[in-house]
């Protein structure tokens, strides 16, 4: 966790803190790829992620045709993947100043959530378009990829240690309700985020049920166990 | 289309990825051989007069449990993705041990020395592959091995080999420990 976290960590606030500034050991492709995002906001939030949007934020970056090329060899898919671990490396910021540790599991998931939207609200017209962008069939597997990767970052970044089935239906689960409550936010005018965290804890809410289901699903693994026990019982006495 | 079809971008993530899948399978294997002494001990702790081999498991067991913890934790150490098959190698774990154990000491032995084999060889392959890659899993992985093999030669002296028909029992094991760990890497 700390190992992730540090490696995500950035002082500036700005697109191209998660990529540029003071990290020279950053390959071209992703120093070229901030600088890139942080011309491409403005842009993309007035006119979509299109490969137009691109090549003008490009040209204002001072980014050459080549150098485009090997920022985002597969054009938008790449820009909204970056914006995306941006929001993400951001979030973790937020996060770290909490002090989780003190909260119930439902109040560290909401605050994770919590903190994307608060990470993303400066850029809430970029965001939406993005969403626009990636409800396209042949992206969808990309954007159901991009929700997971933050569903796996509040997980790890509230102290989850599963190792088994849970880890996905945790990670499942939350990004459902990272999807749903991003959609209830951006269909909000404005600034106000009343209704989306309202709705958040909602969801929030469904996902506890859904865990005191499992909790009373466990008795059928200790059944399973009862019933080796007693086939031992029966076919140890025929043995002897 | 087209937009998927990409060339990997310079950087070195294949190292990563592959020290990921070093660590996913040895995760899912010792999750699955905690599972199989737990299904013997099923079997064993509901029958009269096993109080010596369900110790002597329930040591093995122990074992398995700390090399379990160790691949938990560097699983949330180093963010790697756990397998998505945990429900199958703890369903077929225990069934493993349970259905071996029902067939008696021998063949329970005979089951234990099967799957310490083949892990004890996966490990060795693996810990060639780390060497001045990464010395700390490199360590753990040398530790383990030594472990397994402790396990195989106790299941050995106490008559693994003279289960009824231990050649198709033992090959049979075997090879579905090699399948399962094939799969492991990737999913």
């Amino acid at each position: 966790m700390q190992f992730r976290r540090a490696a995500l960590r950035s002082g500036d606030t700005g697109p191209g803190a998660r990529y540029g500034q003071g990290m020279s050991d950053q390959p071209p492709s992703a120093r070229f790829r901030a600088r890139l995002l942080e011309a491409l906001l403005p842009i993309a939030a007035a006119r979509g992620w299109t490969p137009d949007a691109l090549e003008a934020a490009a040209d204002a970056a001072g980014l050459s045709e080549g150098e485009l090329m090997l920022a985002a060899p597969r054009g938008p898919l790449d820009m909204i993947d970056a914006f995306a671990a941006w929001g993400d490396a951001r979030m973790l910021e937020r996060l770290e100043g909490r002090n989780l540790l003190a909260m119930k599991v439902r109040e560290r998931v909401t605050a994770g959530v919590r903190a994307r939207l608060e990470a993303l609200a400066p850029h809430k017209a970029a965001e939406a378009k993005a969403l626009q962008a990636m409800v396209r069939p042949f992206r969808a597997g990309e954007g159901a990829g991009f929700v997971w990767r933050t569903a796996d970052h509040i997980w790890r970044a509230i102290g989850d240690r599963s190792t088994d089935e849970n880890y996905y239906s945790k990670r499942a689960l939350l990004a459902g309700v990272i999807a749903s409550t991003t959609a209830r936010w951006l269909a909000t005018e404005g600034d106000d985020m009343g209704p989306a965290l309202a709705f958040l804890d909602r969801r929030i809410e469904n996902i506890m049920q859904f865990e005191r289901l499992k909790a009373r699903a466990k008795p059928a693994a200790m059944m399973a166990v009862a019933a080796v026990g007693a086939a031992a019982r029966t076919f140890g006495k025929r043995q002897a | 289309m087209t937009e998927r079809s990409r060339p990997t971008a310079p950087g070195d993530r294949g190292a990563e990825r592959r020290l990921h899948e070093m660590i996913r399978v040895d995760h899912a294997g010792e999750y699955g051989a905690v599972q199989i002494y737990r299904g013997q001990l099923a079997v064993f702790r509901n029958q009269e007069g096993r109080d010596r081999i369900a110790g002597l498991i329930a040591e093995m067991e122990a074992g398995e449990k700390t090399h379990l913890d160790t691949f938990d934790r560097l699983i949330v150490e180093r963010g790697v993705r756990p397998t998505a098959l945990a429900p199958l190698w703890r369903i077929m774990g225990f069934g493993l041990g349970a259905a071996t154990a029902l067939m008696g000491e021998k063949a329970a032995h005979a089951c234990t020395a099967a799957v310490e084999e083949a892990i004890e060889e996966h490990y060795a392959e693996q810990a060639r592959d780390l060497d001045g890659v990464d010395p700390e899993l490199k360590t753990i992985v040398e530790k383990f091995r030594a472990d397994e093999l402790e396990h195989r030669d106790t299941a050995i002296v106490e008559g693994a080999r003279n289960a009824p028909g231990f050649g198709v029992l033992s090959g049979a094991i075997k090879f579905g420990c090699k399948v399962a760990i094939r799969v492991s890497e990737k999913i």
